[in-house]
Parts: structure tokens; C-alpha cells; sequence
């Protein structure tokens, strides 16, 4: 149980459940896991949690994700945000990264990478 | 009457604007565009035919009556000028209450001229050449206020418009607003001489000229207002005949002059030898005008400016084209890659993780789900970009609509939502049967998902006049917004939670494989209609 307590939290933003299942398969080993589906949803969240880090998607239904990352580091301006996306332009990982996010990790994605970029970013 | 250049002016301006409110009056079918364009020209032909007698009179009561028709026009074009702006920029729903507020506060204004309280009646001064320019009252200031506001307004949205589109749409709204400029900012020095300030000529008239040429070219060249071929010939050799007329009566004038003045011959005798002149001349004067109009305005003859217009916009369609091929490369990314990506982290789990029966559980459900995704994604991508064509046979399109809505019942009963049809059973089209009946789907699914509260579906055919049969699918959903309906056909656009964005580029792709034409109206919050036309089968 106080091994449990002590594992870094992830929030997870993404509206589709195979992604999700995905990074419970590659993370969950070493991290408390949170998801969201939807940025309004993640946000709501995030007044009452401090994950160590959040994983956000950018097409998500309701608001964008780049919307999404702008409200969040008006919150929680340390919180280091990686973009996980399908769309691998690199107008659009420059501004992720002029937003404020600390990594953009495009899909499909190799799970070692994933766990390394994460450990890394947690430390 | 006395001769003032502004006048003369305003006069060709009139003509110039009555040859464009005929042609679009006089066509069949016209569309609220065309409509509000023609409208607007009409104002302009009293506006420039009411400056003319204004300022060519000699007796002050006869010019303050002029004056006061002429102020009529003024009251009310440029809220006409914001109507054909929306209308053009396909926003008319965004700023309804605008408009009617506009067309209130114009009714306001006209009653104002009629009951002559604009301007002051009492101090009516010459400002040469004119003769009799009444001072501003007050008021007249809120209506130059008003005015202003409008135009800047109009430019607002066209500067909005060409921003966001692209292409050919971009290249009419840059032209349009640079054109509007120019008039616009011509028609404004008129309202200087209502003040007693420095005198400027009102220069600007010859600006309104330059408007006008701007448009025809706009209507003519990078077709403005769809109209066709044939009604842009008659166009120019409407202009034609009335250069030739203009011509023949500047001639007649002279002449008589000439002979009364000098020789002392009857008026008769000038007029006659004009005439006999002018028919003489008539063929080279026509040819040589022909020449002028093709060669120097257009830069070439009918048929190589029909060619090159054909051209211009193949080589715009490509573009526009190759940023539809960059959407779909990019809505593909997204759906293919998330399902590649889930695929790829079950495998790469399954040795690890093959003992644990939620593992298995999951993974036999979520990865069959992926697969069938892109398999899914991949059939509907095929029949967007290659659909097989289609086997045409006559078609009760009413019975089609029927038939498919009735596949439709549990969704109807389960999401409340009544059916109102007004379907005219004997409306025969040319179609492939299989294809439309996916294409009602398509929209008729898309109309239950946009009312998930409940709501009313209407649907109607029509056999409408000129042989077309309008089928109509409307209901009282959540509507779009005006910018999402220009993208609404685009594949991948979707404002749906769980929508692949290729609905509608099916239909659309269906519809114009079958020779007929689609159209969206639609508003946040009230509904969506779409139109689809196609030509009746006899």
C-alpha cells in the first residue's frame, strides 16, 4: 500500500479508450495513473490533483488540445505537459512547444521511448 | 438645365447601374445574391439619375425636388451594400439583427427626408457648380454617422472572409473590398458640401465609376454572381448599344448646334444629317467598340477570356484541391494512427501479459474494435475518392426518401424526434438507386445525431420550375456555425464526438457524380437544412 502512495501520478487526457489502455499497459507499473477523456474534464481535475506530469492528446472532442494546454499552464504553470498526437507536423510541434509543453511525442509510439521520456521528465 | 460634369458623371453611372439590374432581374432562378446585388444597382441607377437632374437645374424648387428624391437612394444603399456583403460572405444568420436594425434605422432616415428635416430648406447655397447644395440640419450628421458605420462594417466582413477562404473565394472578396473602397470612399465626399467648410469638389463621383467597373469586371471575369456565359455577352453588348447611343446623341447635339449656329439650317435637317452619319458609321463604330471593350478592357476577345477564365479556374481548383488532399492526409494521421497504436502496444504486451485473463479480455475487444476501425476508414476513404459510377435508372425519389427513413424508426422513437414529410410521390430522378439511398442515410443519420433531445425531422421533394426536383432534409438540432459550413463537405471535418468526417464528403461526392448540387443552411442552435437538386426525369 505505501509502495502504491509513493509512485509519481500521470494525468491522461485522450478521448479514446484504446489510447488509454495503451499507456496503462506502458506505465502503470510505475505510476499512479489518472485519466481524463476530455480537456474540460482534465482541467476540472487538476484543481483538486497534482499529478507529476500530464500526457494530452490535441484532437479531443469538446476543445482542442492546444487550447487545453494554454488553460493549463495558466494553472499550473510548472506542470510539464507532453503532446501525444497523430498529426506530425512540425508547425504544430512548434507551437505545443511555444505553449509551454515539455515533450511532443508522436503515435504510434514505442513503449520504451514513452517510459524513458516519462522517467526522465519525472525526475 | 445647365451642364455640371458631376452630373454627367452620375448620369453614365445610372446607366451603368441599370444595365446591371436588368440583367440580373431579367434572368430566371435568381438567387438572394443576385438579388441583393441587383437591388443595390437599382439604388445606384436613382441615385446617379436623381444627382443628375439635381445638378443640371437652373430653378431652385424644381432642383430641391430632385434633391429630395435623390436623398431617398442615399438613405438606404449602403445598408443594401452590408445586405449583399453578408450575403456573399454566406454570414446573413451571424448578424440577422444587424441587418434589420440597419433596414429600421433606414426606414428612420427616409421618413426624415420625407418630412425635410435632414437638411435645412432655408439655407440652400451654390457651391459651384452647383447651383443649389441645401446646409446640413443636426440630423443629417446621424445619418453620415450611420453610414460610415455600415461600409466599415460591410469591410469588416469581407476583410473576415477573405482571410478565411481561399482560392478563387479569396481572390473575389480581396477585389470585391478594394472595389468597395474606392466607391465608397468617392460616394463620401458628397457629404462635405453640406457643411460650410473649404470647398472640395466632389471628385469622388468619377470614383463611383471606377466601383462599377470593378464590379462588372468581377461579375464578368471571376464570375461574382454566377451568372451564365450568355448573360455576360448580353452584358457587354447591352454596354455596347449604349456607348453607341451615347455617341449618337452627343453627335445629334452637336450637329444641331452646328447647323443652327452656322449655317442656320432647322434643328430637322441636323438631326437627319446625324442620323444618315451614324448609320453610315454604325459597323466600323460597333467594330471598332467590340475591339476596344475586348482588346483593351479585357485584354482579349470573348472567346480567349471565356477560355482563360476556364483555365484560371482549373488551375484554382487545383490548389484549392491540394489543400483538400493536405486535410485528409492529415484527418487520416489522426484516425489511423490511434488504432496503430493501440494494435501496436497490445502486441508488443501479449507475451508479457498473455496469463492475465483481463489482458486477454481486453485486448481481444479493443484491438478487434482498432482493426475494424481502420478497415472501415479505409472502405468509406475509397468511395469518397473513387465511387463506383453510378448505374442510372429512373428513381421515385419520394419513395427512396420514405423507404430510407424507415430504416431510421427505432432511432426516430428512441431520440423522440417526429418526421414531418411532404414527399411528392411521383418525382422522377436519373440516379443509381444504391448510391442515393447511402446518401439519404448519411443525412438523415446526421440530422438524428444533431438532436439527441429530440426534435422534428422535415423532409420534402418538390418538383420545382426549369425541371428540377428540390429534395429538402431540415431539422431542429444544434445547427452549425457559419464557419463550419464552409468546411462542412471537407473530408475529415466533423463536429461530431464520434464522427470519421466522411458523411458528408459521401454525399456531396454522390450527389455531383449524379449531375446534381448540394447546399448547406444552417445555425448554432436551430437546425440544419440541406438542399440537394437534380434534374427531373420527364
Amino acid at each position: 500500500m505505501s509502495n502504491h502512495a509513493k509512485k509519481p501520478t500521470i494525468l491522461i487526457c485522450d478521448d479514446e479508450e484504446g489510447i488509454r489502455e495503451s499507456f496503462k499497459l506502458i506505465l502503470e507499473d510505475n505510476y499512479d495513473l489518472r485519466f481524463a477523456t476530455n480537456g474540460p474534464e482534465a482541467l476540472e481535475m487538476l484543481k483538486t490533483l497534482s499529478p507529476a506530469l500530464m500526457m494530452l492528446d490535441i484532437k479531443m472532442p469538446k476543445v482542442h488540445g492546444l487550447e487545453v494546454l494554454k488553460q493549463i499552464k495558466q494553472l499550473k504553470p510548472k506542470l510539464p505537459v507532453i503532446i501525444v498526437t497523430g498529426y506530425q507536423s512540425v508547425e504544430m510541434a512548434q507551437e505545443a512547444l511555444r505553449l509551454g509543453a515539455a515533450d511532443y511525442i508522436p503515435k504510434p509510439f514505442e513503449s520504451i521511448s514513452l517510459q524513458k521520456i516519462v522517467s526522465s521528465l519525472i525526475k | 438645365m445647365i451642364f455640371n460634369v458631376y452630373g454627367l458623371i452620375n448620369l453614365i453611372n445610372a446607366f451603368c447601374a441599370l444595365t446591371i439590374t436588368s440583367i440580373i432581374f431579367f434572368k430566371k432562378g435568381r438567387k438572394p445574391i443576385q438579388l441583393t446585388y441587383g437591388l443595390f444597382s437599382l439604388l445606384l441607377f436613382f441615385y446617379g439619375f436623381f444627382y443628375w437632374r439635381w445638378s443640371s437645374e437652373t430653378d431652385i424648387s424644381n432642383a430641391l425636388y430632385w434633391f429630395k428624391l435623390l436623398m431617398y437612394p442615399t438613405c438606404v444603399i449602403h445598408v443594401v451594400y452590408f445586405h449583399f456583403s453578408l450575403e456573399i460572405c454566406n454570414k446573413i444568420q451571424s448578424f440577422k439583427r444587424i441587418l434589420i436594425v440597419g433596414y429600421i434605422l433606414c426606414f428612420l432616415f427616409v421618413l426624415l427626408n420625407h418630412f425635410n428635416v435632414l437638411y435645412d430648406l432655408q439655407y440652400v447655397r451654390s457651391r459651384l457648380p452647383f447651383l443649389f447644395w441645401p446646409h446640413a440640419l443636426p440630423q443629417l450628421g446621424f445619418l453620415i454617422a450611420f453610414e460610415v458605420l455600415t461600409v466599415l462594417f460591410s469591410f469588416y466582413v469581407l476583410s473576415i472572409s477573405a482571410r478565411e477562404s481561399f482560392g478563387l473565394s479569396k481572390l473575389r472578396y480581396k477585389y470585391l473590398l478594394g472595389a468597395g473602397i474606392i466607391g465608397w470612399a468617392g460616394a463620401a465626399t458628397n457629404w462635405v458640401h453640406f457643411y460650410d467648410t473649404i470647398f472640395i469638389p466632389p471628385l469622388g463621383n468619377p470614383m463611383i465609376s471606377v466601383y462599377l467597373l470593378f464590379t462588372f469586371y468581377l461579375i464578368f471575369k471571376h464570375d461574382l454572381l454566377g451568372l451564365d456565359f450568355a448573360i455576360k455577352r448580353t452584358f457587354v453588348y447591352t454596354l455596347l448599344t449604349l456607348s453607341i447611343s451615347l455617341t449618337y446623341a452627343l453627335f445629334v447635339t452637336l450637329s444641331e448646334r452646328f447647323f443652327n449656329a452656322y449655317i442656320g439650317y432647322s434643328s430637322f435637317i441636323g438631326s437627319a444629317f446625324a442620323a444618315l452619319t451614324i448609320a453610315i458609321m454604325f459597323v466600323p463604330l460597333r467594330d471598332a467598340i467590340t475591339t476596344i471593350i475586348d482588346k483593351r478592357f479585357f485584354g482579349m476577345s470573348i472567346q480567349e477570356l471565356s477560355q482563360e477564365n476556364l483555365q484560371m479556374r482549373q488551375r484554382l481548383q487545383n490548389q484549392d484541391r491540394m489543400k483538400a488532399v493536405a486535410t485528409l492526409a492529415a484527418g487520416m494521421a489522426h484516425e489511423i494512427k490511434n488504432p496503430l497504436t493501440s494494435i501496436k502496444t497490445f502486441a508488443e504486451y501479449l507475451p508479457k501479459k498473455y496469463d492475465d485473463p483481463e489482458f486477454r479480455e481486453k485486448f481481444s475487444r479493443i484491438v478487434v474494435d482498432e482493426v475494424d476501425r481502420v478497415n472501415n476508414i479505409v472502405k468509406q476513404l475509397l468511395e469518397f475518392s473513387k465511387p463506383s459510377p453510378p448505374d442510372l435508372k429512373p428513381v421515385l425519389v419520394g419513395d427512396l426518401l420514405d423507404q430510407t427513413l424507415g430504416l431510421l424508426n427505432n432511432n426516430m422513437v428512441r431520440y423522440n424526434i417526429e418526421a414531418i414529410k411532404e414527399l411528392d410521390m411521383f418525382a422522377l430522378v436519373q440516379a443509381d438507386r444504391n448510391q442515393l439511398k447511402q446518401a439519404f442515410l448519411n443525412l438523415f443519420l446526421n440530422a438524428i445525431q444533431s438532436m439527441r433531445d429530440g426534435g422534428k425531422l422535415h423532409v420534402s421533394v418538390r418538383t420545382e420550375q426549369g425541371g428540377k426536383t428540390r429534395i429538402s432534409i431540415s431539422d431542429t438540432g444544434s445547427g452549425m456555425a457559419p464557419d463550419q459550413i464552409q468546411h462542412a463537405f471537407d473530408p475529415f471535418f466533423t463536429t461530431k464526438e464520434d464522427g470519421t468526417g466522411l458523411g458528408l464528403a459521401i454525399v456531396h461526392s454522390i450527389i455531383t457524380k449524379h449531375g446534381g448540387k448540394i447546399e448547406i443552411q444552417s445555425e448554432l442552435g436551430k437546425g440544419t437544412a440541406v438542399n440537394v437538386f437534380f434534374k427531373s426525369r420527364d
